[in-house]
């Protein structure tokens, strides 16, 4: 091969090399770029203050049939609609200031919701079997939640107890359409809306704070991946340099030293025939 | 030469097993419920009941194995690069080696094609009694 007056690392048979390592390189970093933006939106979902928003009607934010949704989560929603006594449930293992209690749910019928269920969470009680009934209608405003999925299993599925308010198993007791979420009501007009037939009788008012995080891993392994792209990003840089300078060295060694190609320069006389080759 | 083998071999290895977990069992259970997966994939095989115990053993698997695998990944490009680097590898033989890494089943035969390439030519220096590298 003729020595060639382009620069080593210029010459057309590095070029795959510079190729692979910069789509290496860029698809690396791009990739941890989406995770660090996936971990920074949840972070700013969490940082936001839904709760305090002005309620809004429940169909405007859920409608029934809908999925819910994602950045609304606490967010408060106004309802009208029909206790469903007969269908009251309630989650166990609720801990309020070290105190072991019952979340006491009635599904209501919305006014609007053409018979799906909204499973209302009606408050806290350290003792679920001294709870009055829900009858009538019942008009307010309350914090919209999506299911949970702890990975609790329910131990006894034939009873009205349920571990967490997972939807799926919302359905299977209530067997009917429901809302894919739930309301924690508001029962002490937290929200500015007044609440009528609250049948909060024995409850104390659960707030959005006691609700369960959902899913809070989520972010962190998204931070996660995004530093692992990075550092496979500087890897794949490394290992571009590493061949782009193999080719060069061998490209001196030919060109240079063509008497003795088997000697390979030192490290010195590298560093010196780089100053050369800058300086000319 | 050795120790340089063993180490990428173990780590080959341990990234080729929790691959396959991740990919062919993981994934599989976690998502394969019916619905879409991933915001691009528009339907999956309804194999898997949402929120049942397979679904959520998925989840987990893919959840800490997912990241996990990530590192331990990392540390198999190092010990795969400086092999590479000993043996003298082409930069094709070395990238194709690397990626084949992230491919279930085949990083075993990536495995496999690379071992017996370096037990070929480091014949002598592997060979039992060998005790210091000749050097290069």
């Amino acid at each position: 091969m003729p020595p060639s007056r382009l620069h080593p690392v210029l010459r057309p048979r590095v070029w795959p090399i510079h190729l692979l390592g910069l789509v290496a390189v860029a698809v690396a970093v791009s990739l941890g770029m989406w995770q660090y933006g996936a971990w920074q939106a949840h972070r700013e979902l969490a940082a936001a203050e839904v709760t305090t928003q002005d309620p809004v009607p429940l169909s405007d934010l859920l409608p029934p049939g809908e999925g819910f949704p994602g950045a609304d989560v606490g967010a408060p929603a106004e309802i009208t609609g029909t206790w469903r006594d007969d269908l009251t449930f309630s989650v166990d293992d609720r801990r309020v200031d070290g105190v072991a209690g019952s979340w006491v749910v009635t599904p209501v019928e919305t006014a609007d919701g053409g018979g799906a269920l909204l499973p209302v969470v009606r408050g806290w009680t350290s003792e679920p079997d001294a709870v009055g009934p829900a009858i009538g209608t019942v008009s307010g405003a309350g914090w919209l939640q999506p299911g949970e999925g702890t990975g609790a299993v329910d131990d006894e599925p034939d009873d009205r107890v349920l571990p967490q308010l997972r939807l799926a198993d919302v359905v299977r007791l209530l067997d009917a359409d429901i809302y894919q979420g739930y309301l924690v009501l508001d029962i002490d007009g937290e929200t500015g809306v007044p609440v009528s037939n609250a049948a909060a009788e024995g409850l104390s008012a659960v707030t959005p704070e006691q609700v369960p995080e959902v899913a809070p891993n989520t972010s962190l392994r998204n931070l996660l991946y995004a530093i692992e792209w990075w550092v496979f990003a500087a890897f794949a840089a490394f290992v571009w340099w590493r061949f782009a300078r193999d080719e060069v060295d061998r490209a001196r060694v030919a060109e240079e030293l063509p008497a003795d190609v088997g000697e390979v320069p030192s490290p010195e006389e590298r560093a010196q025939e780089a100053a050369v080759a800058s300086s000319s | 030469m050795r120790g340089t083998l063993l180490r990428y071999r173990v780590m080959a290895t341990i990234v080729g097993v929790l691959l396959i977990v991740l990919i062919l069992v993981g994934v599989p259970l976690a998502n394969f419920d019916g619905s879409s997966m991933w915001g691009f994939i528009p339907s999956t095989p309804g194999w898997v009941t949402p929120d049942s115990g397979a679904q959520q053993l998925g989840e987990g698997i893919t959840h800490y194995l997912g990241v996990a695998h990530g590192w331990l990944y990392m540390i198999f490009l190092v010990t795969a690069f400086l092999l590479a680097r000993k043996a003298l590898w082409e930069p094709g033989f070395t990238v194709v080696v690397l990626l084949c890494g992230t491919i279930p089943v085949l990083s075993f035969w990536a495995e496999h094609k690379a071992t017996t390439r370096v037990r070929q030519e480091y014949a002598d220096e592997l060979a039992p009694g060998a005790t210091s590298q000749p050097s290069a």
